[in-house]
């Protein structure tokens, strides 16, 4: 079955993303939001492709619109990759291949 | 002891396969349900797919262990389905939407449900199809063959002898597959034909293995189906009309480039397509609603070629589910 995701709330932003050793992937989703759920099972992937390098998110929009505005989400599915708390890239790529090569190139 | 096993269709129950189906059939009949390329379930009186009213969540987890089918099974029938009827307005309907299209394309909505024999793990029907769908876009009648490059056909072979081994239980290093993945990149990227962009661009997204590939597999389809469709409408545009599609397609696949430039990436696709002034131009002209008329037009009138070939992929996907208990060989694709 799928890779869960951990799901991170404006409230423990601080303790999952901001504090983290690892640098983190946001995706930014919503329920009601197809094309996300399409993305969903592409980014479960990826989890175990960098288990030891990378920490991968969710954040609902609904949910937690503090979060969305902080990191200047206009739609989703949006991805960001975050380091000590601070975006670093959208990421625009939607297959495995060209996340995971972006991903390459940004985590060094 | 449980012995509850996740991936055993319909649990082997043939009662709670009619029930389930049966509703499901009555729902689609009447218009209440819709083929949509993602699992959706509400009772609120919104859009209902398919595969959302059959096992009545959206929840993936739930949707197995109700049917016991693998969710991607359910959402690629209903992308076939999709991508072969026409969406229209409609406040008879119960929620102000109806579908349209021929009964061929129409009937797969059920048709594939009708196929399964209860208590089959259908588990490998979704990376057969894919061996199948990846071979038949390598067949030289594929409608976009003549615009597939040398490299890029190299590498969809490759993939294909990769996902052959691994379907018949054999290992495969994963060295071989980083390997296949960078020549397919860069076929994808050193690819000059505009036409030959969504092959391209399926070949690199498949090239992982394909029981782990096939839960992202639907949207891979669904954006390469897009491009089929429009290529098979193609012959009922006007010159210019076609002349903008290549142009546009051309400036989808630089702003995808300017996007991965760490310096550029931050930018609004408007300014990264000022560098590209003739193709924005003809992105912007596609996206007129007179435009959208003209294409629509066109679809209409290529309907008889686009059903022949996705009611072919339906046929592969029902032979497959039949024969779901045997091992994929070249000649059972």
């Amino acid at each position: 079955m799928s890779t869960q995701i951990t799901s991170v709330n404006d409230a423990d932003f601080d303790s999952q993303i901001a504090q983290s050793d690892l640098p983190v992937l946001i995706d930014f989703w919503a329920p009601w939001c197809g094309p996300c759920m399409a993305l969903l099972p592409t980014i479960e992937a990826l989890v175990p492709l960098y288990a030891n390098s990378l920490k991968v998110v969710k954040v609902n929009i609904d949910a937690n619109p503090q979060l969305a505005e902080r990191f200047g989400v206009r739609g989703i599915p949006h991805l960001t990759l975050v380091k000590g708390g601070v975006a670093i890239a959208d990421l625009h790529e939607r297959s495995r291949t060209r996340l995971a090569d972006e991903l390459d190139r940004l985590l060094g | 002891m449980n012995n509850f096993r996740p991936y055993r269709a319909f649990q082997g129950s043939l009662a709670r396969k009619n029930q389930m189906v049966e509703s499901l059939r009555a729902k689609w009949a009447s218009g209440q349900v819709f083929p949509l390329p993602y699992l959706k379930w509400r009772t609120d009186g919104g859009l209902v797919s398919l595969s959302g009213a059959l096992a009545e969540t959206q929840n993936p987890e739930l949707f197995v262990e109700r049917t016991g089918l693998p969710v991607e099974l359910g959402t690629l029938c209903e992308v076939l389905v999709h991508v072969g009827l026409e969406f229209r307005e409609d406040p008879t309907s119960p929620l102000g939407l109806s579908v349209h299209g021929s009964d061929k394309i129409r009937s797969f909505g059920l048709e594939w449900l009708d196929a399964i024999t209860v208590g089959d793990d259908l588990r490998d029907v979704l990376p057969r199809f894919m061996y199948a769908f990846l071979s038949s876009v390598l067949a030289r009648d594929f409608a976009l063959a003549a615009h597939v490059e040398k490299s890029v056909r190299s590498s969809a072979k490759r993939i294909l002898e990769l996902w052959s081994l691994e379907l018949n239980g054999e290992a495969v290093a994963t060295n071989e597959w980083r390997a296949v993945r960078a020549d397919a990149v860069r076929a994808s990227e050193t690819s000059t034909d505009p036409w030959g962009y969504p092959v391209a661009e399926l070949v690199e997204s498949c090239a992982w293995p394909a029981r782990g590939l096939a839960t992202e597999f639907v949207p891979m389809f669904q954006l390469f189906a897009k491009s089929w469709m429009q290529f098979l409408a193609r012959p009922y545009l006007t010159t210019e009309d076609r002349d903008d599609q290549l142009l546009s397609m051309i400036g989808m696949r630089e702003l995808a480039r300017a996007q991965r430039d760490p310096d550029l990436s931050k930018e609004p696709s408007e300014t990264l397509l000022d560098r590209f002034p003739e193709s924005k131009r003809a992105m912007l002209a596609v996206m007129q609603p007179e435009a959208q008329v003209r294409m629509d037009a066109a679809k209409k009138q290529a309907r008889p070629e686009t059903d022949f070939v996705l009611r072919a992929q339906m046929d592969v996907i029902l032979g497959i589910i039949q024969h779901s208990n045997e091992r994929l060989s070249p000649e059972t694709t």
